[in-house]
Formats: structure tokens, sequence, C-alpha cells
């Protein structure tokens, strides 16, 4: 099984952002996948960026990289950045790890950020 | 290292590559072990990231990105799972007990958060380099499930999990155990690598077919062993092997699995077994129909299924239908005579099978030949020339040597050598023997007999290669002669079993999964009350529960869908299940252990019946909830003085736990009968119960009931009581009516017995409805009869004595103190404790030398009535020497040499004396004279105007215990606004308990000073009492003077 069947990445431009819709696993052999939409993604002038998790079933610690690194080439570029909740196990790693306090999460992609 | 634990529970084990894609596989298979153990959902996810994270841990640095090998071992067991991952690469040397810390910068790359969450998921994690190399971290998870899929010791899986792979790892390896997880496990592995092997969607479902098939073949050898699967999926194609497996399951995997796709290549590893390995492989589209007997089907010469590739099909096929066939009749006689068949006519042109252990004679049992005639004559030769045990003939010789031979060209001298006499030898000659293979009947390392096949005349010789397939053939037959003899024994040891289980004592019952009764033993009828087998057998399911009333240990009725065996079939854990049984038109009530275990198919694994096994523990039961109650009804007792109270809640126990109804009656002082408690379950019968007590109360005089309890001090059963009893008991038809009304059942009244006397009765009753008073419940409740009676007896004596104490101890007291002119004083005293013995304080006023007063406070040492005809001594000497006007040191003096002489000795008491100079000896303003004498007592205390307190007077030796003792007289001022405080050590024990200080007492006196002199001293107790939590160990006595205000200063 290929890593572009388990994880899928949809880009939709929202409410003056652009969202990334994340679907399936994000684990070391799936991560890469969301660094490749990200760069490939058009900005535009879109003032922040939503990573869409509710579609991800599991994550592991790579996956969490992956998550940071989004937020980090997002911030550089002087946009916002925000996610939604993912699985029940995301949101456990998320929070065990205390990462989860680095992240703005809201309940739509399309809800208002700080 | 996890290996060394015990392999109860549930266990899988994965061996694989560190490449991603087999990462992700370990997931899938963990949520298949899941379903098979009943694990949680959030308890699976995070093992699954746990697991996830060290596999990364293994790829990412133990082999640097490399593929490596990895080995994956979960066990599930009780409330625990143990997972285990293990590498074979660089040691990563991590400390497992260090703190868990998380990156704080996130804008970096983020790292190290694998090992941390490791940490944080796991309740411990432990990184080990293991022998050979490389890391293992052991993780435990506290689950919130039981396992579900239990395996015995005996399913230890072989275990590849030590050794490090030789080359790159390619497949992936799984193990199982118990081998019924791999119905959850193996169908997802498949899932995932026909995947991997490019499969379209309508192969997939081929492969979902075969995977059915071999789940559904029912290999019982992966009940004992665990099962095992490695998967491959290369070029477009899948190889599975599976096993370990006996013999007979290959055979009947093969056929399960060709019945699905019939020209699927399948092989079998190692070439010689048991345990094997059938091999199945399928491409990614289906091969095309072909006869396995003609070819061996294309690209199939994996290197792990080469030896096998080299057999032709059809000798393949020969051996699965042998094992076919075996696994089809348990008649030896026709199963070895269709497996000589089976040789003829590729194998052999005529087939012998001959039976022996080497010991006894060999006896002919099959022959089989293309030419009908040719085996009849076989078969009559050997009849008419039974084979020697110890002769020359091969067959004798592979019997006894356990050894094949490959006699592949037989010269008719040869022949000759062998033959038992001239008719076998022409036999052979005649037909022309050319070349024969006989190999061992071996099973278990027991010889049985031997196969032989013979090549005549123009057939090709037997070669090695032959031989080897013979010897296998052989050995399937040899099993089959063996599971004969096995059935035959098993169908003894049944009919050997029926008799045991008739004959246990524990009941037992066989039940199908629609509830319906196929058996029960003698012991099993009995208990349920049946005539025969036949009322059970034809009884609907459910029918016989419904005779009972079932409870579970806590009191709540149980369902049918409850019970062991009901959970059996629904394939859940039956663990013993302890119920109270009462038969409901008895009453009859029962405590017992329900077993059940499951009898399962051997072939469809599913549960057919389930054995019941009841054990009666009613004794045992009876005797441990006697013990409870009477633990429980010890502790009411010893709970409190007051056995109104007590006796109402052990009527109140006694009802809830033996009866339905209790009441206690006591002998009251005129000889009268007090219903003293009474409690029903139920509120409105107990309503009855007291207009029954009020309107018929008993005299002592009647006959039988309460009154004939306490008067012979012997306890009564009534059981099964009647109309006419009551009628006979009744004093009216009213009575009558009540007493019908109440639905006593049965009734025990035994004596609430007292050591010396009977001062009552218990009276426990159960209603029609309730449950039954037996025997065992007549002992318990003179157990609590002659319990509660020695208490009751106990605190009314206890509560006598204190009554007693406190007129001794107010006796002592002075009833009121004399009027003081130009003072104040004031006095208190406090007990310690409402019921407690009377305790040494004392206080005393009195004139001394005409016009002077005399205030005394003292303290005895020990309490009770020694303590206080001390007391009386010590004030009534102390009043006579006062009156002789003896100064007070010589007054203490005089009290000292008099404890010292009275018996028994150590008779001690520490004394204050206070003389008063008259009022009149004072000009107006300034300060009164007092006089201290003190004998080991507290110094008095002198409370000023700005509320400072002073200790005044020298210390003295108490009185009564040492010669000489030291004591001095102190003259002391008191001012206008001073206040004199005389007081025990009960205030200043209490007051410094309180706040750890010596100056306690002065502190609290600070703050009073205002009051009025009794307010004072009351404040001053309600200080020293609430400072000792309420319970001061000590009486307290205080008394106080002061000047009365001067009527001319205004």
């Amino acid at each position: 099984m290929s890593s572009d069947e388990r994880l899928r990445v949809d880009a939709r431009p929202g409410r003056e952002r652009l969202i990334l819709e994340l679907q399936g696993e994000l684990d070391m052999a799936s991560s890469e996948l969301l660094d490749r939409a990200l760069a490939g993604a058009d900005l535009g002038d879109s003032q922040a960026v939503v990573l869409d998790l509710h579609g991800v079933t599991f994550a592991d610690s790579t996956g969490l990289k992956a998550i940071f690194r989004a937020r980090k080439a997002v911030r550089d570029s002087g946009r916002r950045f925000a996610v939604t909740q993912g699985s029940r196990q995301l949101q456990r790693l998320l929070s065990l790890t205390r990462l989860d306090e680095h992240l703005q999460t809201i309940q739509t992609p399309d809800d208002a950020l700080d | 290292m996890a290996m060394s634990t015990k392999p109860q529970g549930a266990r899988v084990r994965l061996r694989l590559s560190s490449r991603l894609e087999d990462v992700i596989v370990v997931r899938q298979l963990l949520g298949g072990f899941a379903d098979a153990t009943g694990l949680s959902a959030a308890d699976l996810s995070d093992i699954g990231t746990a697991v996830t994270e060290a596999c990364n841990n293994a790829a990412a640095h133990a082999y640097g990105g490399d593929d490596g090998p990895l080995a994956v071992d979960v066990l599930a067991r009780d409330a625990e799972v143990v997972a285990t991952v293990r590498d074979w690469g660089v040691g990563m040397a991590l400390d497992g007990g260090s703190p868990v810390e998380f990156p704080s910068d996130v804008d970096g790359e983020l790292t190290g958060i694998g090992v941390p969450s490791i940490k944080a998921l796991a309740s411990a994690a432990r990184w080990t380099e293991p022998p050979g190399g490389g890391t293992e971290v052991e993780m435990t998870f506290p689950t919130a499930a039981v396992v579900r899929a239990t395996s015995g010791p005996e399913a230890e899986l072989a275990g590849f999990f030590d050794d490090e792979p030789s080359g790159p790892v390619h497949a992936i390896e799984v193990e199982m155990a118990p081998g019924s997880i791999a119905r959850c496990v193996l169908p997802r592995l498949l899932r995932v690598m026909a995947a991997r092997a490019q499969f379209s969607v309508d192969r997939h479902a081929d492969v979902q077919r075969v995977t059915s098939a071999v789940l559904g073949a029912g290999i019982s050898s992966w009940i004992t062993r665990g099962a095992s699967a490695r998967v491959t999926a290369v070029d477009g194609s899948l190889e599975v092997a599976i096993g370990p497996m006996s013999e007979e399951d290959v055979s009947r995997l093969a056929i399960a699995v060709g019945s699905v796709e019939p020209d699927l290549a399948v092989a079998m590893e190692p070439l010689v077994g048991p345990p094997r390995r059938l091999v199945v492989r399928m491409e990614r589209s289906p091969v095309g129909a072909r006869s396995p007997r003609d070819s061996t089907p294309a690209g199939f010469d994996m290197p792990t299924i080469e030896h096998a590739a080299k057999r032709p099909g059809w000798a393949i096929a020969l051996l699965v239908e042998t094992g076919a066939m075996l696994s089809r009749s348990l008649d030896p006689a026709i199963t070895m005579s269709q497996v000589a068949q089976l040789t003829i006519p590729t194998l052999a042109d005529l087939c012998v099978i001959d039976l022996g252990n080497g010991e006894g004679p060999i006896s002919d049992l099959a022959a089989a030949s293309a030419d009908p005639e040719l085996a009849r004559g076989l078969e009559e030769l050997r009849s008419r020339f039974p084979l020697d045990p110890r002769g020359p003939h091969p067959v004798a010789r592979v019997i006894r040597t356990g050894e094949p031979q490959l006699l592949s060209e037989m010269s008719p001298e040869s022949l000759q050598s062998f033959a038992h006499g001239y008719a076998h030898a022409r036999f052979m000659i005649a037909n022309r023997y050319r070349s024969a293979i006989v190999a061992p009947l071996t099973a278990r390392g027991r010889t049985l007999g031997a196969l032989s096949t013979i090549r005549l005349a123009d057939s090709e010789p037997y070669d090695r290669e032959d031989l080897e397939l013979v010897c296998e053939l052989a050995r399937g037959a040899a099993l089959a002669i063996e599971n004969a003899q096995l059935f035959s024994d098993l169908q003894t040891a049944e009919q050997r079993l029926q008799a045991i289980l008739e004959n246990l004592a524990e009941a037992i019952t066989v039940v199908d999964d629609t509830g319906r009764t196929v058996f029960a033993n003698e012991a099993a009828l009995r208990f349920l009350g049946l005539e025969s087998a036949e009322e059970l057998t034809r009884s609907k399911p459910g029918e016989i529960m419904s005779r009972f009333i079932v409870r579970s240990e806590s009191g709540e009725e149980l369902e049918l869908e409850s019970m062991p065996a009901r959970r059996l079939f629904r394939g859940e854990a039956a663990p013993p299940l302890l119920v109270r049984n009462v038969v409901r038109a008895t009453g009859e009530e029962r405590w017992i252990v329900v077993r059940a275990s499951p009898i399962v198919d051997p072939e469809s694994g599913r549960v057919m019946y389930a054995a019941n096994v009841f054990e009666d523990v009613t004794e045992v039961k009876r005797a441990q909830l006697a013990e409870a109650f009477m633990a429980q009804a010890s502790r009411v007792l010893a709970s409190s003085m007051d056995y109104a109270e007590t006796l109402q809640r052990i009527a109140q126990l006694a009802a809830g736990e033996l009866a339905d109804w209790c009441a206690v009656d006591v002998l009251g002082a005129r000889g009268q009968l007090e219903r003293v408690a009474v409690h029903h379950r139920d509120p409105d019968r107990l309503a009855l119960a007291e207009q029954i007590d009020r309107r018929y109360r008993p005299n002592l005089a009647d006959p039988t009931g309460v009154p004939e309890v306490i008067r012979t001090g012997q306890a009564r059963i009534f059981n099964d009581i009647g109309e006419e009893e009551l009628a006979r008991y009744a004093r009216d038809a009213d009575h009558l009516r009540l007493l019908t009304q109440m639905g006593a059942r049965d009734v025990i009244i035994v004596p609430l017995a007292a050591p010396s006397r009977t001062i009552g009765a218990i009276t426990l009753v159960s209603s029609r409805e309730g449950r039954r008073l037996n025997r065992a419940d007549l002992g318990v409740a003179v157990r609590l009869g002659r319990r509660a009676g020695t208490a009751v007896e106990s605190a009314r004596l206890y509560t006598e004595r204190s009554r007693i104490a406190g007129v001794l101890q107010r006796a002592l007291l002075p009833d009121s103190l004399p009027e003081m002119p130009g003072f104040e004083v004031a006095a208190l005293y406090r007990p310690a404790g409402e019921l407690n013995d009377v305790g040494g304080d004392f206080y005393d006023v009195f004139p001394y030398r005409r016009d002077r007063w005399m205030l005394v406070i003292g303290d005895v040492c020990g309490k009770g009535a020694q303590a206080a005809s001390v007391t009386a001594l010590a004030r009534h000497t102390l009043r006579a020497a006062a009156r002789l006007e003896t100064p007070p040191v010589a007054m203490l003096e005089l009290l000292h040499h008099t404890l010292r002489s009275q018996e028994p000795e150590g008779q001690m008491c520490t004394v204050c004396l206070v003389v008063v100079d008259p009022p009149g000896a004072r000009p107006p303003g300034t300060h009164m004279g007092l006089r201290i004498a003190l004998a080991g007592h507290p110094r008095p205390l002198i409370v000023g105007p700005g509320g400072t307190a002073r200790a005044v007077g020298e210390p003295g030796t108490i009185l009564g215990m040492v010669d000489p003792i030291v004591l001095n007289e102190v003259a002391v001022e008191l001012g206008e606004d001073d206040t004199l405080l005389l007081h025990t050590d009960g205030v200043t024990d209490a007051a410094r308990s309180h706040t750890q200080s010596a100056l306690a007492l002065e502190n609290l006196i600070a703050q009073v000073r205002e009051l009025a002199l009794p307010d004072m001293l009351r404040a001053v107790e309600t200080a020293a009492v609430t400072s000792a939590a309420g319970h001061p160990q000590d009486d307290i006595a205080l008394v106080g003077l002061r000047l009365a205000p001067d009527p001319g200063a205004d």
C-alpha cells in the first residue's frame, strides 16, 4: 500500500484562509505528503492556513513533526496557523507531548481565529 | 525480557522489516489482536501509538533509515498488555528512567518526541540491550478489559523473536497464541499484503475466500501449538505459509483451500514433518485450469518451497489425498485398503500393509493391485504363511528396525532368500516381483507395521526419491492407525467418563446452545428436584431455571442469560458464579458455585455444548455468612453502652441478614416483659408487629414462646408454622387474625443470655415469601443471643456503676459553698465523660481559726471507688485538722502520714491549701493576705486587672508517695481587682493539649477576667473542654475567689 492511499491532503480556500484537509494516517510513511501539499499550495492573499485534522485517524510523532513544520512555515510567511481537532488518538498524543499548548485548535476549519 | 514471562493470556508476535510499509502493518495487526482479545479502542490506540514510536525509533536510529529486521511481541494478560519491540541495529542506549520531557521550542526541528511519548503512554517502559545486540523496548499498558482469548502454558510460541534473521527480511511473519487469534489477525495481514502485491479488487475477493477457507478448515493443531503465518508479497504474487500443524491438518487445509481455488499452488514444508506448514501461493491473476497431476504450477520455485517443487504434482496430490482419507474414516481396515489402493498404479503395481510391533505376530491388513487376483492371492498367501517377526523377510526386518528398505532390483535369488517357503517364493517369482520399498508405519515413535510397495516386471525400479515418498505415505497411514486406536480408546474413555459423571457427588449437566439439557447425572437430577433424566430432557430451555429463584451473592435476581453456560455460547469469559438458589416451591435455599466449560467442535471451533458443574457450598457459605454476621453484630454491640439503641441496631441487622423480622424482649425490673427493639423489612408489617405486641404482650407465665425461652433458657425453632399452631398460640380470634396477617413461616426464639441469667429473648421470624430459617440459623441466633445478652448485662452494670459513682462523687463535694462575707467565691466540678468512673478531684471551703477561711482543692490519683475513698479520707482529714487549728503545712503533713499508713499502699494525693485572712483586717484599698501551701498540686493563679495571670505559691511534694516531703507556706497578696483561681490539672492538661504551651491556662484566663466569677469559671471549663475536643481525659475542678466590691468604695 503506498503512502498516497493512506493519506490524502486536499487544499481548498476558506474564509480568508487556505484549508488543508487531511484524511488518513499521518505517520513516518505519509507525513511528507503534508510538506509537499503545503509547499505546492497557492497561499495567495490568504491570511491563515488551517489544517483540518478531522479525518486524521492516526498520527505518530513524525506526524506531529509534520504538523509543526507546517506551523513554522505558515507563521514564517506571516500568516496565522490553526488546526481542527483530530481523532481521540491524535488529541491524546498532542496533549501527552504538551504540543497542544502551541496549537490554536478550532472547531470547524472556518471558525474565527484569535 | 518479555520472553521469559508466562505465556498465559493471548500473544501475537511479528517479524518484519523496519520499512515504513511494514510498520504500518504492525498497527493493523494490533487492531486484529484487539478484536480477538476484547481490548478497548482507547487501549488499542495507546498501544498502537507507542509501538509505532518504538518501530520508528528502530527504523530511524537503530538502522539509520536502512532496512533491518524488527520483532514485535504483544502479550495481553489479566489487565495489562506488554508490548516489546526489538531490533538488531545500533544500540540506542536509552535510559528508560529519565523523566519525561517534551520540547518547549516547537519552531525548530522537533526531535526526541518519540521516546517521551512512549513513556507517557505506557505505565512502564524499559530499554535494554538483548543478547545478540540491538535494542529492546518493553512497554507495559494497564488495560480496562480482561483478555478474552486465553491460552494455556502449552501454547508458548516456538519463537523467532530472539533469532536474528539471516538475510534481508522480505516476508512478514506472525505467530499467535492461542491459534484462534488467527481469525482476527490473518485476514488483515493478507488484505494488506494482497494490496502490496497489487492485487485487483476481484483478486482481493479471492484472497478473502482463500483466507476464509483456511480459517474455516478447523486446524486443530493451532489450539495447542498456536498459529503462525509467513506472508510474502513479491512480483505480483502472494505467498502464505501457514502452520504449524499436523499432517492431518495439512491435508485437510490443502483440500479446503483447493475447494475454493482448485488450481492454487500448494506445497508443504518442511518435507518431513510434523509439524508442518502449508504453503499457498496466489498469483495476481488466477492461474488457468491446470491439472496438478500434470505439472507443477509455473513460478512455483520460491526459495521456501524449492524442495517441494521437485516432487511431481501427482505425488503431492497423493499425499494430500492420503491425509484427507485419514480424516474421513476411523475404521483402520477400510482406511488402509484405501491407502493401499491410492498407490496403484502410479506408485506401485502391488501394495501391501502389514501390522505388527516387532513382538507379536505380523498380521495382514490390506493389499491392493491393479489386478484384483494378484491382491487376493497375496492376502491368501499371508494368511496361510504368516510372516515370522524374527525372520529375514524385509517386512519383518523393517518392523524390527524401524528403518525403511529400498529393494531396487530383486533377483529371484534374493526373493527366495527371504521367502516363507516354496509357495511364497513361487508367488513372488511368478508375479515377477522386481523392485520394492518397505517403509515402517511409525507414529509417535512407535512402529505399528510396514507399508510395502512393489513394482513388477517391466515397471521402472524404485529410486531414493520414491523411497522418500513411500515413507511419507507410510507416516500418514501410521497416523490413521494411531487415530483409529485413539478413537476406540476414546469410546472406552467416554463410557468410563459417563460412569464417573453418574457417580460424582457434584451435579453435572450438559446443555446445548439452545439451552436444552442433553445430559444430567444423578446428583444433578436430585439437585434440580427431578424424577428422571427424561423429565429434564423433555423440558423446554429455561423451564428448569424458572423453578428456582436464583440470586447473585449481592442478592439481585439473575437471568438465565447471565449463567456461565450462556456466556460461553456468547463467546464471553465465564468465570465461576456463586449463586443463592431458592427452590420456589419449598423455599429451600442452597448456595451453589456454577462452573461451565465449553465442549468445542474441533472442526468449526464452535461451542457446541456447555458442561455445568454445580457445587453445593451451602455449608461453607452459611458458616462464612454467620461469621460475617457475628462480626458485624459484635461491632454493633461494642459500639455503644446505650443498650436500648444497641439492641435496636441488632434487630435491624438480624432482620436484614438472618430473617425478615426480629424482636428483642427484655425482662424488666419487676419481672414484666418489655419489648425493647423490633424491626421488620416491610414497614407495614413492622407496624403490625408493634400492634400485636401492644395488644397481646406475652406474660412471663405463658406456656410457649418468648416466656418459655426466658424461663428455660432453651432456644426454640418452629418450622412451617401452620394455622393450627397459630390458633393454639393466639389468645383470641383477633390475635389469630393479626398473627395470620404477619405471615410467619419459621420462628426462632433464643435466650438473651447474660453470664449468670437469662435477661430476655431474641425472636427471629421468616415470613411466607422470604427465606427459610433452619438449624444452622438457630446456631447463629443462639450465639447472637449470648453475645447480645452479655453486652446488655455489662451495659446495665456499667450504667449502674456510673450512677453510683456519680452519687458518691457528689457526696464528696460540698453541696454548696458557705457564704464568705466580703468575698465572692465560686466552684465548679466537671467529671470527665458522662458515664465515667468517679474521678479524684475535690474541693472544699470552710472556716479556719475563727475569722479566717480555708480553700482546699486537691486531686487523688486514680479513679473509681478506690479514689473516692481516698477523696473522702483527704477531705475529712483536712477538715478535722482545720478544726484543731493546725497550720496548713502541718495539715498536709498529717494527710501525708495518714495516706502512708493506709492499705493498700501508694495512695497519693495533691492538695493546695489557701488560708484567707479576714476582710476586716484589711484597710480599704489595700491588698488582702493569703497564705498558700502546695503539695504536688499545680500552683494557683492570680489574675490581675490587666488580664495578666501569675502562678503563686511554692511547689511542694505530692502526698502519700515518698518520705520526706518538702512543703512551704507562702504569703501572697490579693489585690482588689484580682481573682484567685485554684484548679486541678484537668484544666491545664486540656488547655495544654490544645496549645502546646504551659502558659495556655494563663492566656485563657486573661481573656475572661472581665466576667462575673461563676461565668469566668464556666468559660475556663468550656475552653478546656473544647480544646480537648469535647472529651477531657481528666476531671476538672475550679475554685475562684475575689474580694467583694467594697460597698463603701463608690
